[in-house]
């Protein structure tokens, strides 16, 4: 019997493409008055599927270290739809880039694992610190490689209740790249212009706002 | 995918651990089992830089289970994962960093025979050799209190009639539970752990 050799280093020599991807991204929110105009003008542009509805409970964990005084962020994330389907979700969430005016988006880098259960005991051992929880509730469209998100954020972690609260919902155009690839933000920059004048997307300065 | 139990298998004096691998794949030959491939157990133990007394997080791969990463704190929580689990932690790496020498794995042939799958693997940290492991899995079965017995029976045919039958705490505290790969990788890491402790002559291995 011939055997074949394991041909591979896990750990290694195995890293997916992916591992080094970063996401350019552009935000922005309209009142819930106009949300419905959005999600005509997305079905629209967008690949001819049916948007994606989704319920995301959203738990944003960070850690200080002594080497940078930026903490490191990370994103644990639980479908509340459909909970046995869908897997729990771990998210690191790099520094965002803001660039200069020549950067089309924002860009920061993005790591997601999925695992098996609720990773908070996990996270928490590895010394992250709950910061805040969030109920995003929306859709999801796609074209291409971009991914665009309608959602409204609720600060109130029943899902009975967050109805309730702002005004608001929030819209996120991303794509996950290669960060030499700039082409990806110029389509998100120019996908985004295809929602005014009912929405103006932007780079955000959260540094400004804090 | 059954109830796995990992096992060091012990060098007599006087042995090398070639010599010794040979006896047991004989020996497992003889039962009738069939060759099916080679497996790689790899385990990369890391540590949190500047925290005093930081826990050890162990990142495991088997080629068993080539699309998922099972990763656990000793004493502590385990979580599986895709395979994007690495360049996760490579994110943290202002805090979390692999331990020197922490990198050790187990080697090995894989057999089946009838219900059973056999793996016997050299354990090796670098260029030193450790020891041998032994993996018996019985795959009909997911709840270990309902085939321990059988387990013990098949290795009994070729470790001997003194071989301890005792279930490891590992299995025994999850034993009416359904079995878990996560569980076989826990064994692994105790396994790792011990060889590492223990006194073991580290012989080179000839390759």
């Amino acid at each position: 019997i011939m055997v074949d050799a394991a041909d591979y280093q896990p750990l290694s020599g195995d890293a997916p493409v992916i591992a080094n991807m970063q996401e350019f991204f552009l935000q922005g929110s309209v009142l819930d008055t106009c949300v419905d105009k959005i999600h005509e003008r997305l079905q629209g542009l967008c690949d001819n599927v049916s948007p994606e509805a989704f319920t995301d409970h959203e738990r944003t964990y960070v850690m200080r270290n002594t080497t940078s005084n930026m903490p490191i962020t990370v994103k644990a994330c639980q479908s509340l739809v459909d909970k046995s389907a869908v897997p729990w979700q771990i998210k690191y969430m790099g520094n965002t880039d803001v660039g200069d005016r020549t950067k089309s988006a924002m860009i920061r880098s993005s790591v997601s694992v999925a695992v098996s259960k609720d990773p908070s005991e996990f996270l928490e051992d590895l010394g992250f610190v709950l910061q805040f929880e969030v109920i995003l509730k929306g859709y999801f469209y796609r074209k291409g490689r971009l991914k665009i998100t309608v959602a409204k954020l609720s600060g109130s972690i029943d899902p009975n209740k967050h109805e309730a609260g702002n005004m608001s919902h929030l819209i996120e155009v991303s794509a996950l790249a290669s960060p030499l690839d700039e082409s990806a933000g110029d389509e998100v920059r120019i996908f985004s212009q295809f929602l005014r004048p009912i929405v103006f997307l932007d780079k955000v300065d959260v540094r400004r706002l804090q | 995918m059954g109830v796995a139990y990992v096992s060091p298998w012990k060098v007599p004096a006087g042995q090398n651990v070639q010599q010794n691998i040979e006896e047991l794949h004989n020996s497992i030959e003889q039962l009738g089992a069939i060759k099916t491939g080679l497996f790689t157990v790899e385990c990369e133990s890391y540590h949190a830089v500047n925290v005093a007394n930081s826990k050890t997080l162990h990142l495991i791969h088997s080629t068993e289970y080539p699309a998922s990463r099972f990763a656990c704190f000793e004493d502590g929580p385990s979580i599986v994962s895709d395979v994007m689990l690495p360049s996760f932690l490579s994110k943290l790496r202002s805090v979390w960093q692999p331990r020197k020498g922490g990198r050790i794995e187990s080697k090995g042939h894989r057999y089946e025979l009838g219900d059973f799958v056999l793996k016997t693997g050299i354990i090796s940290m670098g260029p030193s050799t450790k020891g041998i492991s032994l993996e018996v899995e019985y795959t009909p079965c997911v709840y270990p209190c309902d085939c321990w017995g059988i387990i013990t029976e098949l290795l009994k045919g070729f470790v001997g009639e003194n071989m301890a039958t005792n279930m490891p705490t590992l299995i025994l505290e999850k034993s009416k539970e359904i079995y878990t790969p996560d569980i076989t990788m826990q064994q692994y890491v105790e396994l790792f752990s011990n060889m590492r402790k223990s006194n073991y002559t580290p012989i080179v291995c000839v390759k």
